[in-house]
């Protein structure tokens, strides 16, 4: 109950405050928020199959769009920028996908 | 849903639940239950900070695209005042070189010779009847985001227009109420159709002064540019008619510079 009183507050105060995101950080800005997404479903899911773990929950998060984000710098160097952060959405996506299509089996059995 | 079911072989590594290996945490402290709260604050709280983001960014663009439509229209404001301008100055010309050529049977003389140069090179209001070419782009589905539209009226199209016009006996033609004189260029910048430098909107409306203005349309329908009419009609569905009309005028051109170039 608590955890999701925080991802609700999570958002409200990144909406209310609007902290002024560095011009340098935008572009990864979108890909830390698939990141984070996939944190969520994923910790949803390993909730729902008595797996959950907090340490697993924070390092996973924080690795994803480290990880995620060094991948599309290097591109951005390289000037594949736009063609790595498909990717990485892409990856990303098909885990979000993955973890919902574990979610439902859970909770609809279908 | 069975995306995860076909690109299992491929992904099986990248898709493995983060905690498929691990054993779930053991003690069930009242300060674990906050810390989760913490982290799942943090991971929305980049959600929310997205979403803000997107929308600052929205609202910004928009103040700059309005701030850059009203420096635009300031700009055509002005434009259209000096163009004002420019036509009370050339009527003062004229007024002062009549007064001052009249009376001399050689001031007579460069009276005449002045007027039929002026008529020839769009420099004075003419009237008269004559035909007018209305052409429109094809209609388009909204939904389409297709760039390339072909049935998008092109400079070439005008071009071939008015030139099919002149060949048809036209003597003073202009577009959408803008004389072609003999050096005008019809030219596109971009997705919009400059006429001595001035962006055109469709609909597009060529009006043609001609000495006989049924013959006028008669060749015009014949000639190239006609044919060329019907055949963007045909295929693309560009919207087009030809109209005899009464007693239009045309308005002198606003721009008379005469500086010619020579070749380098």
């Amino acid at each position: 109950m608590i955890p999701a009183i925080g991802l609700l507050v999570g958002i409200i105060l990144g909406l209310i405050l609007q902290p002024t995101v560095p011009v340098w950080l935008q572009p990864y800005l979108p890909i830390a928020v698939v990141a984070a997404l996939d944190a969520v479903f994923g910790a949803f899911r390993s909730v729902l199959d008595g797996l959950f773990n907090d340490r697993i929950f924070v390092i996973s998060f924080l690795s994803n769009v480290l990880v995620a984000a060094v991948i599309v710098f290097l591109g951005d160097q390289l000037g594949v920028g736009s063609q790595m952060s498909t990717g990485v959405v892409v990856v990303l996506t098909m885990r979000i996908f993955a973890n919902v299509a574990a979610i439902r089996r859970h909770l609809l059995k279908a | 849903m069975r995306i995860d079911a076909s690109l299992d072989a491929l992904l099986a590594d990248a898709l493995t639940s983060d905690y498929a290996n691990t054993a779930p945490n053991q003690d069930q402290g009242r300060f674990r239950v906050f810390f989760i709260a913490g982290a799942a604050t943090l991971v929305t709280l980049v959600l929310g900070m997205a979403i803000a983001q997107t929308q600052i960014q929205a609202s910004e663009n928009s103040v700059t695209r309005d701030a850059l439509v009203e420096r635009v229209k300031a700009a055509d404001r002005r434009v259209q005042e000096l163009e004002a301008t420019v036509l009370t100055a050339q009527d003062n010309l004229l007024n002062a070189e009549a007064a001052v050529l009249a009376g001399t049977s050689l001031g007579d003389q460069a009276r005449s010779r002045l007027e039929r140069l002026r008529i020839a090179t769009g420099q004075t209001e003419v009237y008269g009847d004559g035909v007018t070419v209305t052409i429109d782009d094809a209609p388009t589905e909204p939904i389409s985001v297709d760039v390339s539209h072909p049935g998008k009226v092109i400079d070439r199209d005008l071009q071939m227009i008015v030139n099919g016009l002149w060949q048809a006996g036209a003597t003073d033609v202009a577009i959408n109420g803008r004389r072609i004189t003999p050096t005008a260029a019809i030219r596109a910048a971009g997705e919009a159709i400059l006429v001595n430098y001035r962006p055109m909107s469709p609909p597009y409306v060529v009006s043609a002064i001609g000495p006989d203005a049924d013959q006028l349309a008669g060749r015009f329908r014949e000639n190239p540019a006609g044919l060329l009419l019907e055949e963007l009609e045909a295929n693309y569905g560009v919207i087009w008619e030809l109209q005899r009309v009464r007693n239009i005028t045309l308005p002198a051109a606003s721009s008379t510079s005469t500086h010619s170039q020579d070749a380098p």
